[in-house]
């Protein structure tokens, strides 16, 4: 019985909210009453009503009837969030870690701006679905490794196809900044040499592609004009030609101070739009990095400190300190693998007990994410106009302790069933076996 | 092996020395008679004991005479040499030199070709091992069967005064015998003064080694079952000797027979120790197993000043000072850690240091990249404190102590070997030179430099400046140890049957809590906190850890490595410590890794963060092993060129019963022994090897040792079980264990306890079913159960994922801190001391901001025993002096390179011409 109880328990806001099956079509119209909407884009409105309507947001205030077409789902005790947006992460692209046939990461050689992580999302990955029952609706998905890793794209955590679940591609183009930090001590692998010709070899590489991808875009507008020869495609060069146009951001992953500072340098020098993606040192450099506008995606607040004398809460309070400084900060999970962006919240709360302004904590996680990936139009805050992707929680989202009881996408309310809940579910029932049990095979 | 040490031993002597020695041959006929007198210099007879002018009479190759001027005739057959204004001393000693070093091979540096490293270090490791396989236990090599002495090291020994080396065998772990020998420029086998002289022993894997051992509890395990085996073979010897027939003649092994003195305490086993954790841990070996022990290393010594005291040991010391890396840009300066910025600062204050504190040395040339740094270092302890005297004996007296050689060498006396150094000045006064060097009486000028190499001792400054410092304080120490403390109005989870104590007290005396609950009267003296609108909770325990191991945490290459033991390898120094300490954790289970199936033995330890080695531990605490199925000991997961059985979960099942089997016959075979050894009248039989592995085995069966066993799949889990019932034995946790809701009533059922993450899955295929409810579903089941860290970054937030188990499992929240506190004290057997906090358990415990489950709760105070090892606002107050100090230390490496750069460069300085013989 108590078993019986405790599982009615997990799964009794489902029953509240009603588990709409994936085929079922989009409700032309319906509102949540009564629950405090967190917006992202301005202040919380206890016991509001959201009214959404063919997928998009219609109306949110609060203390507003709602319409009478519409199904009302009561959302009172309860809170409603825009879906948690991870703006970086393997998503679809890396299944288990451990097995190679699994993963579709890193492609092969060092600048590889044509790796379109769009292209090769598996949306039958089991860890979509229980992304989902997390709260992360949505998601940039990142190609990883090299030096330009590929190109970013802003993608809904549930489609048919690639198609219907694309939000924008390209979103960005990722680069891992050279390791600049040199092994001095008898038993690195190689000479200090020969690090620093494999550090330079690396800068020059990133550096050439992007100068080589601009006047490749030079080149190729100027076909067709009088006296201009046709210029060859060159599909690396192409996709990098909207980040040296500026329009989509170039994420730099880096970690060490010197990284960072050299990767601003490089972007203004070359006039590009600069993320910096990790940032364990960012808060190194935080008032240079808030006088050039360079937004940092912190994904480290639950990492061990660089150093070992450095401060223990150094990773916990570096979102805070940039912050402070007027840093944009945007927070991130599942950089390398996507099985936990669920805990995306622990990290933001984390870095708020540390520093970080509590009430820019949700959009951190919401709306500047998709503004990041060029979506902030349509995504990432309760506002009307904007896709009804929601989620409802039944605590606050910075407390690690409550669930995700409802989840909407365009409008439509998800299954939150997954894998795991399954396999909860499975041997949750499992018959308790008899006392003694039969030995059915000798002892060898 | 043994025909080919003769032809080794004469190539080795013969080609490098290939020119007749000029004095020798001088000396003709009746050389050996000839006698000379040195005269009108200042001598130092002894350090500490000067003559000026003093006279030496030096008659084949011995010390005659020796005295000052007035009383000491001149026989007059004697060559007199004029050493007025020179300084005669005896020569040095260096007690340990590597035999690589003799032979000029250069140090290994790390390789300018990429290319030539493919694949993983890992398989570079096995492909090399396999091309050359190279023993790491070689106790029945001599070093003296290979040594070759290259004519330029010996003359750049002598330049520096040295007469005489102990040469140290350069590979594997039990080394093999060293020896003393002279550097004279007599040939080859008369330069030896004993062509066996102690074992060494470098508690450590070879850096590129891919067999047995790979890690240092490896090493000290190999080490000690050498010893063993060495004690055992003598004993079978006897046994069989006394009657041999009927018995299996016990086998000869070079390496253990070789071991035979050493083990019986006869022979000196010299430990080289890198640091000063490899000197404590090799002190503990030499101890536990009574070897009579020298150490070379202590370099840092002064960071364990008092344990390295308290182990009193006959210290071989190196001055190879840490020296700061020029750096190309500021940023870089970060990543120099403080403790190493620190012993740039300090090291050169560590012999003075190690003297304060009673502990006799000699000096060697050990660990220094060049030799010819040695002046300029003791000049350098010197202005640290290090008084001359003492110097001078730390290169002649000391080390001839060390050496056995008193009697021979060390002093000017007569009777002894006329080893002598004629100096410009003073010994390692920056402008003396070495005139001359007598080797076994033979009169030595150094050859002219070549090279035009630069003489770091002319670049440094003039006039010594004394900088003499107390030693430091120990780098970290218990914020506060009052004889008690209570904490007033707080909300204390006790993890016991009161459950939540709102607005209470509770009450640590002398390490233990006295009491919990409201309006406690404390004794006098007791520390007060305010503990209004704070938790209280237990200190958080952590059933499955790798912090603070010194090397790699896990001996991967054989299946089954059940004798080796964390024990040997903690590291106190782990930053990890603090960190954890700073999320509330003060217990630990720290464990082998999962290498193999039967892995090495736990160590559970309490995180007393600024103690030695041995303050960690748990005392007290039951002894453990590690076990581990699946994907791990069958090495899933990446590619050896050399693979290793098992390969499949049937193989992992299967050693581990035969392990159990093996054990059995074991301890059948000792009860066996025993009972005919007992038979009166008839002769002993050949006692049973002992095998720790075995013997750690035999103890799990005994009950007297717990099974951790890393787990992942139900098939897996229940087979362990069953294997464990066959032989009687209950599992103690299973770890990890993420598919152990599958089979949680089989557990429950077992008794044992599940130990692993809350929500971590798909990092690899075994972990495909895991699920966040996993843990709430297996206590559901009867099962104790607890979450753990595995990381040194989870470790410091374990109360966080004790509220997954509110999230996932809806329990309640004492419930769900008890994930942390009670029941992994529950299950490590540890709960009569920790755990909970009752009246009578150990003061550990944690104060906390709010809520320890709510995230933005976080630990203000955490004690161990009744002591606080972290304090948040004495963390933030320390701060601004650390940085300073780090900014501090920066500007000094910095003023030491542009120092080393700005010096003086002499080029080909032409050593100072030698003092005038006269007829």
């Amino acid at each position: 019985m108590r078993r019986l109880a405790a599982a009615a328990l997990v799964f009794a806001p489902l029953l509240v909210f009603g588990r709409a099956p994936e085929a079922a079509p989009v409700p032309r119209a319906f509102s949540i009453v009564g629950a405090t909407i967190h917006t992202a884009s301005g202040p919380d409105i206890p016991n509001g009503t959201i009214v959404v309507r063919d997928g998009k947001i219609v109306s949110v205030a609060a203390g507003v009837a709602a319409p009478a077409d519409a199904p009302v789902v009561d959302g009172r005790g309860k809170h409603v969030y825009p879906s948690l947006f991870p703006p970086l992460t393997a998503l679809g692209l890396k299944e288990i870690s451990a097995v190679r046939s699994t993963i579709d990461q890193s492609e092969i050689g060092e600048i590889n701006p044509d790796a379109r992580a769009s292209l090769a999302v598996n949306f039958d990955s089991e860890l979509l679905p229980v992304a989902r029952s997390g709260g992360v609706l949505v998601a940039g998905i990142t190609p990883a490794g090299g030096i330009v890793a590929g190109t970013v794209a802003a993608m809904r955590l549930e489609g048919w196809t690639r198609e219907d679940a694309t939000l924008r591609d390209p979103a960005a183009v990722t680069v891992y900044w050279p390791e600049l930090a040199l092994d001095r001590s008898p038993t690195a692998t190689v000479s200090v040499k020969a690090q620093e010709k494999r550090r330079d070899a690396a800068l020059e590489k990133l550096k050439n592609a992007f100068r080589d991808a601009r006047g490749y875009a030079a080149a190729r507008g100027a076909d067709g004009k009088a006296g201009v020869p046709r210029h060859a495609v060159d599909p690396k060069l192409a996709a990098l030609v909207p980040a040296v146009e500026g329009r989509v951001p170039v994420v730099v992953a880096a970690n060490e101070l010197a990284q960072i500072r050299d990767a601003v340098r490089w972007a203004q020098e070359e006039s590009l739009k600069v993320v910096i993606w990790g940032g364990a040192d960012a808060w190194r450099m935080a008032d240079e990095l808030a006088k050039a506008g360079v937004p940092v995606v912190v994904d480290s607040p639950l990492d061990l400190p660089r150093r070992g004398d450095e401060p223990y809460d150094t990773a916990f309070a570096n979102a805070g300190k940039l912050a402070q400084a007027g840093v944009r900060v945007v927070f991130n999970e599942g950089g390398d693998d996507g099985s936990n962006v669920r805990n995306l919240p622990h990290l933001a709360a984390t870095a708020v007990t540390f520093g970080f302004p509590r009430e820019k904590a949700v959009a951190a996680m919401t709306l500047e994410p998709a503004r990041l990936l060029g979506v902030g139009d349509r995504l990432g805050s309760i506002e009307p106009g904007k896709d009804a992707t929601l989620i409802v929680t039944d605590g606050d989202i910075l407390d690690l302790r409550s669930r995700v009881v409802a989840a909407y996408l365009d409008g439509r309310a998800l299954d939150l069933t997954d894998r795991q809940k399954r396999l909860y579910e499975r041997y949750r029932m499992r018959p308790t076996p008899a006392a003694a049990p039969a030995r059915p095979t000798e002892k060898p | 092996m043994g025909t080919l040490r003769l032809p080794l031993l004469l190539a080795g002597l013969l080609v490098l020395d290939p020119s007749p020695p000029a004095a020798a041959a001088a000396d003709g006929p009746g050389g050996d008679r000839l006698a000379y007198a040195l005269t009108g210099g200042r001598v130092i007879l002894a350090p500490g004991h000067v003559v000026d002018p003093g006279v030496v009479i030096v008659r084949g190759g011995v010390i005659e005479a020796a005295g000052p001027a007035g009383t000491t005739a001149v026989p007059p057959d004697a060559r007199v040499v004029d050493a007025k204004g020179r300084v005669v001393h005896a020569a040095f000693i260096d007690a340990c030199v590597s035999a690589d070093r003799l032979a000029g091979k250069p140090p290994r540096k790390p390789p300018d070709d990429e290319e030539s490293a493919g694949g993983t270090r890992r398989e570079r490791r096995v492909r090399a091992a396999m091309a050359h396989p190279s023993p790491a236990n070689r106790a029945e090599e001599r070093v003296i069967d290979s040594l070759a002495i290259k004519d330029d090291v010996a003359d750049a020994y002598r330049r520096l005064g040295f007469a005489v080396v102990a040469a140290a065998p350069p590979e594997g772990v039990l080394r093999g015998a060293g020896a003393i020998v002279s550097l004279s420029e007599a040939a080859g086998p008369s330069r030896i003064l004993e062509a066996q002289s102690g074992q060494y022993v470098v508690l450590e894997p070879e850096p590129d080694a891919a067999d047995y051992p790979v890690s240092k509890m490896g090493a000290v395990a190999l080490t000690r079952q050498a010893i063993l085996d060495a004690r055992w073979w003598r004993a079978a010897e006897a046994a069989y000797a006394a009657k041999p027939t009927g018995q299996a003649r016990p086998r000869f092994v070079p390496a253990t027979a070789a071991l035979v003195p050493a083990a019986e305490g006869r022979e000196t086993v010299v430990f080289e120790t890198g640091d000063v954790l490899a000197l404590l841990r090799a002190a503990r070996v030499a101890r536990e197993m009574n070897l009579k022990a020298r150490y070379v290393g202590g370099g840092d010594a002064y960071r364990l000043l008092t344990e390295v005291a308290a182990a009193k040991p006959d210290l071989v010391l190196p001055v190879a000072f840490p020296q700061p890396d020029r750096l190309d840009r500021e940023e870089e300066w970060l990543d120099v850690p403080l403790s190493r910025l620190r012993a740039i600062d300090r090291a050169p204050s560590n012999p003075r240091w190690l003297k304060d504190a009673g502990i006799e040395f000699s000096l060697t040339t050990d660990g220094l990249d060049d030799p010819k740094d040695f002046p300029a270092r003791v000049r350098e302890a010197r202005e640290r404190g290090l008084a001359q005297d003492d110097a001078l004996a730390a290169v002649t007296t000391i080390p001839a102590r060390q050496l056995g050689l008193a009697d021979r060498l060390g002093t000017i006396a007569p009777g002894k070997i006329a080893d002598l150094v004629v100096e410009t000045g003073e010994p390692f006064d920056e402008k003396s030179r070495v005139a001359e060097i007598w080797v076994d009486g033979v009169r030595i000028e150094p050859r002219p430099e070549m090279g035009g190499k630069k003489d770091e001792a002319a670049a440094s400054p003039a006039a010594p400046r004394m900088d003499v410092r107390p030693a430091p304080a120990r780098e970290a120490a218990p914020v506060a140890a009052p004889s008690a403390v209570v904490v007033r109005g707080a909300t204390i989870w006790t993890q016991g049957p009161s459950g939540i104590l709102e607005n209470a007290d509770i009450l640590v005396v002398g390490g233990k809590v006295a009491a919990v609950g409201k309006g406690l009267t404390a004794p006098a003296g007791a520390v007060e906190l305010d503990g209004r609108g704070k938790h209280v909770t237990p200190g958080i325990i952590d059933a499955h850890s790798h912090s603070a191991v010194d090397g790699d945490v896990n001996e991967g290459t054989h299946n089954v490595t059940a004798e080796v033991r964390i024990r040997d390898v903690i590291d106190p120094f782990d930053v990890a410590i603090y960190r954890e300490l700073a999320g509330g954790t003060t217990v630990a289970n720290v464990l082998h890794g999962s290498a193999n199936s039967i892995g090495g033995q736990n160590q559970i330890v309490k995180w007393r963060w600024g103690g030695g080695p041995d303050e960690m531990l748990f005392v007290g605490a039951p002894e453990g092993i590690k076990f581990a199925l699946g994907e791990n000991p069958k090495q899933s997961n990446w590619s050896s060129p050399r693979p290793r059985y098992p390969r499949t979960r049937m193989g992992v099942a299967e050693s581990i019963r035969a392990s159990f089997q093996a054990a059995q016959e074991y301890r059948q075979r000792q009860a066996e022994y025993k009972k005919a050894a007992a038979v009166k009248g008839a002769p002993p039989p050949i006692p049973p090897a002992p095998d720790l592995q075995l013997e750690a085995i035999a103890e799990i069966l005994e009950g007297k040792r717990q099974i951790h066993c890393h787990s992942y799949r139900k098939d897996e889990i229940l087979q362990m079980l069953r294997s464990a019932e066959e032989f009687g034995v209950r599992v103690a946790t299973l770890q990890h264990v993420l598919e152990g809701y599958k089979v949680a009533d089989e557990i429950a059922r077992h008794g044992a306890g599940a130990s692993g993450f809350s929500d971590w899955w798909a990092y690899k295929y075994e972990v495909i079913d895991a699920i966040p409810y996993a843990f709430p579903l297996m206590r559901e089941r009867g099962v104790v159960v607890s979450y753990n860290s595995d990381s040194d970054e989870l470790a410091r937030r374990l109360n966080f994922e004790a509220s997954k188990a509110v999230k996932y499992g809806r329990l309640a929240p004492a419930d769900a801190l008890a994930f942390v506190t009670s029941n992994p004290a529950k299950q490590l057997g540890i709960a009569a001391r920790v755990g909970s906090l009752e009246a009578g358990k150990d003061g550990d415990f944690v104060v906390w901001s709010g809520d320890p489950l709510d995230t933005s709760s976080m630990a203000l105070e955490t004690w161990i025993e009744g002591k606080k090892y972290f304090d948040r606002s004495a963390d933030l107050a320390a701060r601004p002096a650390l940085d300073a100090e780090r900014a501090a230390l920066v500007e000094r490496a910095k003023a030491k390179l542009d120092k080393g750069k700005a010096g003086p460069e002499t080029k080909g300085e032409k050593p100072p011409a030698p003092a005038v013989e006269q007829p």
